[in-house]
């Protein structure tokens, strides 16, 4: 081998063994290095996001909690609708909105279940045809079979009429999230994929008996956007459901009360489980809201589910409805 | 360019309409409607497509099936069509819609790089080729006296279950990954949904898949040293169709007198059938390939009237091996169902199956191991069996796990694809139990029981409760005795204690599935107390039904 | 050599797939053919997608009057909630005896009822779970604890619940009581507590405890069992650890002023934020017509009250005469009397007296009241429920105020 061979190699090999070295064993927060002393450095990071606060002030003189309880349900959501402002005051054109309707269970429609699918066509037509919203997505993270559910509760067919879209959960459709100041789900997985991009959100809940909870209602709606194993929350079930209602700010909340689930809750299953209602309720506290159905439309009084009572401590609402409701 | 230009000056519309090229279309066209079947096979697409039609027209399953059971399920009479296809032109099946041959035809073409003389080496016929009637005869024995195990392999249920439990997972898996590096490129792909063989839901898992995938892989493989090993060799249906394709009407005909004995037909031969000499017609798969090899056009597909000279008519299996298959079949039956892991005495508490399954017995009789059920499913709750479920004999038929998923209350697509009834096609009326059904009750897959020494309520006094919550039945299966109680750290707790109420219990799973001790649940479904079983029930009565 | 050995097939991966067509003839009939065997497949395939909707929907889900018609309405037997007891509480055979239910006596019960919850202590901490934001008005009044327990009528169905907040002192309680209750209802007493009923139970005080009583329904048992209870918390008051304090046991006791006319102002009296925590009694008929006691921590602090709460009314009302200790004041514009005087760590007076001779009067008895406290002072506290002293002078001039009409002036 000739002199200039020689040290060419030399050079390579020098240069391949001194980078390698340098990756291998430089310090860890050197430029490049990947070094791992402790292993935990390989350990997977999840990048948790944050979700922005999607509520608008309402307008001056307008109550926190309009409540329907006159006519059909298209009447009724329009009253209580109006009574908090009119939904143009909340949706403006070109807006991307999200329609989270409870959509957990395959049961028929008017089992108190589910939400109630006219409700949900209506509301689309409305956020499409009136606010010229942008697009209306529909997701929910459902406890059993997501393909199922949205076909069996209608809620699928509604949506499709009205012209929205709709967001099923597969493995890619979660991240972290991090909410500052819950106490249970201060980072966790969280149904994100439809939230990319959208400007407002709206939840649709029905009203539901829960034996563990004593209700169902507007906060715990957004149990359903929870992805990993949500089933453990059941143990502090009062601090998860407070969590959820600063988990997410939403821009309002309607609760379908048209069939209220009086007994056998969540689940359902059984038309003699459920009473005709005749409220529809829109509400920018939720907490309010919440509190009011419970009492006038499960007709449990006013020994309030400690849940409320948390969520107003950590300042997601007011629980004394008094004087902030506009029933029509 | 130019290659294109060259082409269309070329072409020759009489050899571009050459029957090898129908072929070629007539395979395209069966394994894109096999794919589509697969694709298809889920809860939002599949409408009223025939999506297990292959598997229904199969003549091994008809025939197997009337001699387990005595009688033709539903659709499987569409299997006369491919005898009938078959006593008129041989074993096209084989080579013009079997998907599986397809895939080996296909395989090979791609991979099997060698020269003319070896090409016509590996196409000459080969005494191994007897194997496949024996393995017939052992299958058919056995089926006749009521044991099913032609799924094992039947090349179209291979393909079902391959695809199904394989395939369709490793497709996602790929889609899921591209979706995920366009998504961190901030582009929407909620389009690439519709390629998804299963959209909508988390990754699914098969327990035991990498077994079947070795299979297939092995099988196909086998295409680089033996062309078309398995249609040659293992296939049982080809060894039914070459039965009845000594009788077929049309067959390759060789003329003597232009025959120059090049053996160039041998070189893309593909069912090893001897055109080149007797043509062996139980072998031939009619893919028309030697005549387009054969210089002095000396072969045609025709009308002949057979020739014992010309023509070697049936399987080529001497009665001395006949015989052994046939003792092997009669010793395998007593063998397989006294092997004693799966009698009413003794049967597996993970032996779940699907609603609207027959009792065991006519199960066995019955299942086919296409595991188009499992295909079907939409929680992901079916699994193909291995060992520890059934022993050997339900190898791969469908059971229950349901620590992955649970048995989705209003939902009965196993039922509409199961092409021979071992799972009975029912209504959703059926499944709950309403209707003209109220007498009946619901169907029962099995019972929950709980383990109180990990249930959080009863032996750590930490509230819980999922099971409840999510438990379907109305009123609910699972009911709680409420109790007040100080825990070790001073706190006075409200433990709502879980217990069974088995006469509402539909077995659906989904306490099982939801119960937080994720590894060992703290309540969990078996077998007993299924509906379709008289001999595995649990209860005597149901009580609170009106007398 | 097998082949899949031969090392020359190696250096390729595909094979050639270019493929020599050797035949020359291809005969009409297999153009034919492959061309209709094309259409065969086409139509095939339009026969298979045509199958799309070749079902029935009502197959695959259930209609809602078959649910209807199947519906099962829950009856199922479900045992009560077990409470818990303090194992410690057990008897030897087995049984529970009376329940600890501390600080409630055990003749809470009076050997008709029983309790059907647990007994539960809130703080301030947890207060909100009970009341919710009500509470807040409760901390304003120094609350301390609160404990709750509900009785059922053994063998019936009443029941009652009972919320006893113990509120640190007198004052506080008072003050509770007088933000809470309603105005228009009459007080009772029953000893050392103060009540009055209501539509479902009875709403008082008692020493430093501030009580609620009420029961799920407007039976006479119910009724009656406020006022039991109240009885019973008159015992825990007087065997309470809050002393009366002075003011009180003045306007209550020596100057008689029913028990509805004695307010605690903790704040802003007479709209002043230096003045705190003073006793009101109503004097007369008139309700702005009352005395005032104020307990300071010394004798200087009183003084210094004094001197400030003078100067500070100067604004409105004019000097008539002072002492060294009183002084007498006239309204700038209504016809209305203010006296203030310091005695000792006490600031008192009387205020908006119509005349001055209402005003000594009463100022007389202030006075004569405050020095038999001294007394009173210097003898060891009765243990037994105090019942107001009667003191005939003291007694007869309210009514007399409330009898005689106001003279223009």
């Amino acid at each position: 081998m000739d002199r200039r061979t020689f040290f060419r190699r030399l050079t390579t090999v020098g240069g391949i063994a001194g980078a390698a070295t340098y990756v291998a064993a430089a310090p860890e927060n050197w430029p490049l290095s990947m070094r791992d002393s402790s292993g935990l450095r390989s350990v997977p990071q999840h990048k948790p996001f944050s979700l922005r606060d999607f509520r608008v002030e309402k307008p001056f003189g307008k109550a926190d909690v309009g409540i329907g309880r006159q006519g059909t349900p298209q009447e009724k959501l329009m009253a209580a609708l109006d009574a908090i402002g009119g939904i143009k005051h909340y949706i403006e054109p070109g807006d991307i909105v999200l329609l989270k309707p409870n959509v957990a269970f395959d049961r028929a429609p008017n089992l108190g279940a589910t939400s109630n699918p006219e409700l949900v066509e209506l509301i689309i037509k409305m956020l499409l045809v009136d606010c010229r919203a942008q697009e209306v997505r529909v997701a929910d993270n459902p406890i059993e079979s997501p393909a199922d559910c949205f076909e069996k509760s209608k809620v699928r067919y509604a949506t499709e009429k009205g012209g929205g879209r709709i967001y099923l959960p597969d493995s890619n459709a979660f991240k972290m999230l991090n909410t500052p100041g819950a106490e249970l789900i201060e980072n966790w997985w969280f149904f994100q994929r439809p939230f990319t991009n959208v400007d407002k959100v709206i939840g649709l809940a029905p009203i539901k008996d829960h034996n563990l909870c004593h209700a169902s209602m507007g906060i715990k709606n957004w149990y359903g956007l929870l992805g990993g194993t949500r089933n453990q929350f059941h143990q502090d079930i009062h601090g998860i459901v407070s969590d959820l209602s600063i988990m997410i700010r939403p821009t309002m909340t309607i609760l379908d009360g048209t069939h209220i689930l009086m007994q056998n809750g969540p689940t359902g299953g059984d038309p003699s489980n459920v009473k005709p209602g005749d409220a529809v309720i829109a509400a920018v506290d939720p907490v309010a809201a919440d509190a009011w159905a419970f009492e006038h439309l499960l007709e449990r009084g006013r020994d309030y589910p400690e849940y409320l009572y948390k969520a107003e401590q950590k300042g997601s609402g007011i629980l004394n409805w008094d004087g902030r409701v506009r029933i029509v | 360019m130019q290659k294109i230009v060259s082409y269309i000056k070329n072409f020759d519309s009489r050899k571009a309409f050459r029957i090898t090229n129908a072929r070629i279309l007539s395979q395209i066209f069966f394994f894109a409607i096999f794919t589509f079947s697969i694709w298809a096979t889920w809860t939002s697409r599949l409408g009223g497509y025939p999506v297990s039609r292959i598997l229904e027209m199969d003549p091994l399953v008809m025939i197997a099936t009337m001699l387990s059971t005595g009688y033709v399920y539903r659709y499987l009479g569409w299997g006369i069509l491919v005898l009938a296809l078959t006593l008129l032109f041989g074993r096209v099946f084989c080579n013009w819609i079997c998907p599986y041959g397809t895939l080996h035809q296909f395989i090979g073409w791609l991979f099997n790089i060698g020269n003319a003389k070896s090409r016509i080496d590996e196409n000459r016929y080969r005494g191994i080729y007897f194997l496949k009637y024996g393995i017939l005869t052992v299958f058919l024995l056995m089926a006749s006296m009521g044991a099913l195990q032609i799924g094992l392999l039947d090349p179209i249920c291979l393909m079902y279950r391959t695809f199904a439990t394989v395939v369709s997972p490793a497709a996602d898996m790929a889609i899921d990954r591209v979706s995920l590096t366009a998504n961190g490129m901030a582009l929407d792909t909620v389009w690439l949904d519709n390629l998804k063989f299963k959209p909508g839901v988390a990754s699914r898992v098969f327990v035991g898949s990498f077994w079947i995938g070795l299979v297939i892989v092995g099988l196909v493989g086998m295409n680089i040293i033996i062309p078309r090993f398995f249609c040659r060799v293992l296939c049982p249906l080809g060894a039914l169709l070459g039965v009845f394709a000594r009788f077929s009407v049309f067959r390759i005909n060789r003329d003597v007198h232009k025959c120059t004995d090049c053996n160039l037909c041998l070189t893309r031969c593909e069912g090893a059938a001897d055109p080149q000499g007797k043509l062996r017609l139980s072998e031939c798969f009619s893919c028309m390939n030697c005549i387009d090899d054969c210089p002095e056009d000396a072969l045609s597909f025709s009308m002949v009237k057979l020739d014992t000279k010309q023509v070697v008519a049936g399987p080529d299996i001497s009665r001395r091996r006949l015989v052994f298959a046939g003792i092997l079949g009669l010793l395998a039956y007593p063998f397989v169902k006294n092997h004693g892991v799966n009698t009413n005495e003794n049967f597996s508490p993970k032996l779940v199956r699907p609603p609207g399954s027959v009792e065991e017995t006519d199960f066995l009789a019955k299942c086919i191991k296409c595991d188009q059920c499992i295909n079907a499913c939409p929680t992901n709750v079916l699994q193909p069996a291995t060992y520890q479920e059934g022993g050997l004999e339900s190898l791969w038929t469908p059971v229950m796990n349901f620590k992955i998923g649970h048995c989705q209350l209003k939902c009965t697509l196993c039922s509409e694809v199961c092409p021979t009834g071992a799972i009975r096609k029912i209504t959703v009326e059926e499944k709950l139990g309403k209707g003209n059904f109220r007498e009946e009750g619901p169907i029962r897959l099995g019972t929950a029981f709980f383990d109180k020494g990990r249930c959080l309520p009863h032996a750590m006094e930490i509230p819980c409760v999922v099971c409840e919550e999510v438990c379907p039945t109305s009123p609910k299966a699972i009911q709680t005795k409420d109790e007040e109680a100080k825990d070790v750290y001073g706190n006075i707790v409200v433990l709502n204690k879980p217990f069974m109420v088995p006469d509402l219990c539909i077995g659906c799973g989904i306490c099982e599935t939801e119960c937080p001790v994720k590894d060992q649940r703290a309540v969990y479904v078996t077998a007993v107390g299924e509906s379709r079983s008289d001999e595995r029930k649990l209860l005597l009565k149901f009580r609170g039904e009106e007398a | 050599m097998p082949r899949w050995f031969i090392s020359s097939r190696e250096h390729k991966i595909f094979t050639d797939r270019k493929r020599k067509v050797l035949r020359k003839r291809i005969t009409k009939g297999e153009v034919a053919f492959t061309i209709v065997f094309g259409v065969i497949v086409v139509l095939m395939g339009a026969w298979f997608f045509d199958r799309k909707d070749d079902f029935d929907p009502g197959e695959r889900d259930i209609a809602v009057a078959l649910l209807e018609e199947g519906s099962v309405v829950d009856n199922l037997y479900r045992t009560p909630m077990l409470r818990w007891v303090d194992p410690l509480q057990r008897t030897a055979t087995g049984g529970a005896t009376q329940p600890d239910l501390t600080p409630f006596p055990a003749s809470v019960l009076d050997n008709a009822w029983e309790p059907s919850s647990r007994l539960q202590h809130f703080t301030k901490d947890n207060l909100y779970e009970k009341i919710n934001g009500a509470a807040d008005q409760f901390f304003q009044f120094g609350f301390v604890q609160m404990h709750y327990v509900s009785l059922k009528k053994t063998g019936g169905e009443s029941e009652v619940s009972i919320e006893l907040y113990d509120m640190g002192n007198l004052e506080n309680a008072l003050g509770i009581f007088g933000a809470q209750r309603d105005a228009s209802v009459a007080v009772t007493s029953a000893g050392a507590a103060h009540y009055y009923p209501t539509a479902a139970g009875a709403i008082g005080i008692a020493g430093q405890y501030f009580f609620k009583v009420s029961g799920n329904s407007e039976a006479a048992e119910i009724q009656d069992k406020g006022k039991a209870l109240a009885t019973v918390f008159s015992d825990m008051a007087s065997r309470g650890s809050a002393p009366l304090p002075t003011a009180f046991r003045v306007l209550a006791q020596d100057l008689n002023v029913p028990f509805d006319a004695i307010l605690f102002e903790k704040s802003d009296v007479f709209q002043f934020d230096f003045a705190t925590d003073f006793w009101f009694g109503k004097a007369g008929a008139d309700p702005a017509f009352r005395y005032f006691v104020h307990e300071a921590k010394s004798t200087e602090d009183a003084a210094a009250l004094y001197s400030k709460l003078l100067e500070n009314q100067l604004f409105d009302n004019d000097e008539v005469s002072r002492t060294d200790d009183e002084v007498l004041l006239k309204h700038k514009v209504l016809n209305a009397y203010l006296s203030i005087g310091k005695k000792g760590n006490i600031v008192y007076g009387v205020d908006g007296a119509p005349e001055t001779a209402a005003l000594d009067q009463a100022l007389a008895s202030l006075r004569a009241a405050l020095d038999g406290q001294d007394d009173a002072d210097r003898q060891p506290r009765p243990e037994q429920p105090q019942q107001p002293e009667q003191q005939p002078e003291a007694s007869e001039e309210p009514e007399e105020y409330e009898d005689e009409a106001y003279p223009a002036s």
